[in-house]
């Protein structure tokens, strides 16, 4: 009974996805180009929640967690606000996560679009669409849901990175 | 024993299974800054693989909509249109085939960057036809938005 119970057990939660969380999305080694003396307000659209018997998704709200705690990590503006008035506005779309049904090498493909605009006078500093990879493989995880987790997040981080770089590459 | 676990079993099947059926979403988004409003002849792309024709669905009901289309295979870029459509459409089995999701982008026809994506998600129970799918998916991301009329 307790090997039926135990089998089950592994089956079920084995089974289970995850959504993506933003401390894994957040990029480890992102060099900072230009540091903005201004305050920017972050908002993100068109994340998915994931369900216990789905794949693993990104939620806007975990999305916009990981692009707040960048470029607070990094400094890369003042301050970055969720609410309230800003100088600038930093809106990011996931427009398309293409993740596989099953494999050992798992890759997922992200894009999104992101656009920086200046409050002030409405002006886009940047309007871009970003499409990254991400492959994990066996040796990060052995179980296909957390594998296909791993990906996720790495795909999404590796997102953040390209769209953070760009952004601080520019200078206003 | 095994008769003891055996209910347990069941319940947390048929609740899974239960769980597996009553999905349905159906969502739009646009990219920041994204105009759709000046769009009025669409190039609707066939994905590669689709033996149900839903790029001819797809251009009937924009072409319902008021906009002209036209469908035909992945070009290379720039497209001579205003947008360009691309979809992924996942069927699954359940005593019949059905339409399980269809994903559509609209996107850029010079760079083929995604200005909007619409997606349309319904299980087995309230499964819907490709038709409905169809009408669902782009009237939800053309929603705000009517075709330039050109007056001639």
């Amino acid at each position: 009974m307790k090997a039926a119970f135990l089998v089950f057990a592994v089956l079920f939660v084995g089974g289970c996805a995850s959504g993506a969380a933003s401390r894994n999305m957040v990029p480890k080694d992102l060099a900072v180009a230009n540091i903005h003396p201004y305050s920017v307000l972050v908002k993100v659209d068109g994340g998915r929640e994931t369900s216990a018997v789905g794949t693993s998704q990104i939620s806007s709200p975990e999305f916009q967690a990981a692009i707040v705690d960048s470029l607070t990590t990094y400094g890369m503006f003042k301050a970055v606000l969720t609410e309230g008035i800003t100088d600038y506005k930093l809106e990011a779309a996931i427009l398309n996560l293409q993740q596989p049904l099953f494999g050992f090498d798992v890759t997922v493909t992200i894009e999104t679009a992101w656009k920086l605009t200046d409050l002030k006078d409405g002006r886009a500093v940047i309007s871009e669409n970003f499409i990254n990879s991400y492959t994990a493989t066996t040796g990060d995880a052995f179980a296909g849901v957390t594998r296909l987790r791993l990906a996720t997040e790495g795909a999404a981080r590796e997102n953040i990175r390209d769209a953070l770089k760009k952004i601080s590459g520019i200078k206003f | 024993m095994v008769g003891k676990i055996f209910p347990g079993l069941l319940v947390c099947c048929a609740l899974l299974v239960a769980q597996g059926c009553s999905v349905n979403r159906a969502t739009a988004t646009m990219a920041p800054g994204a105009d759709l409003s000046g769009i009025r002849n669409i190039y609707v792309v066939k994905e590669a693989g689709d033996d149900h024709s839903i790029d001819e669905l797809i251009k009937m009901k924009l072409t319902k909509m008021g906009y002209t289309a036209t469908n035909g295979p992945e070009l290379p870029l720039p497209y001579n249109a205003d947008a360009v459509l691309t979809y992924v459409d996942k069927w699954m089995w359940d005593m019949t085939m059905y339409m399980l999701e269809l994903t559509v982008h609209v996107r850029n026809p010079q760079t083929n960057a995604s200005l909007a994506v619409g997606n349309s998600y319904h299980t087995s129970l309230s499964r819907k036809t490709p038709e409905e799918m169809t009408d669902e998916v782009l009237s939800n991301i053309f929603r705000n938005t009517k075709p330039t009329v050109v007056s001639k």
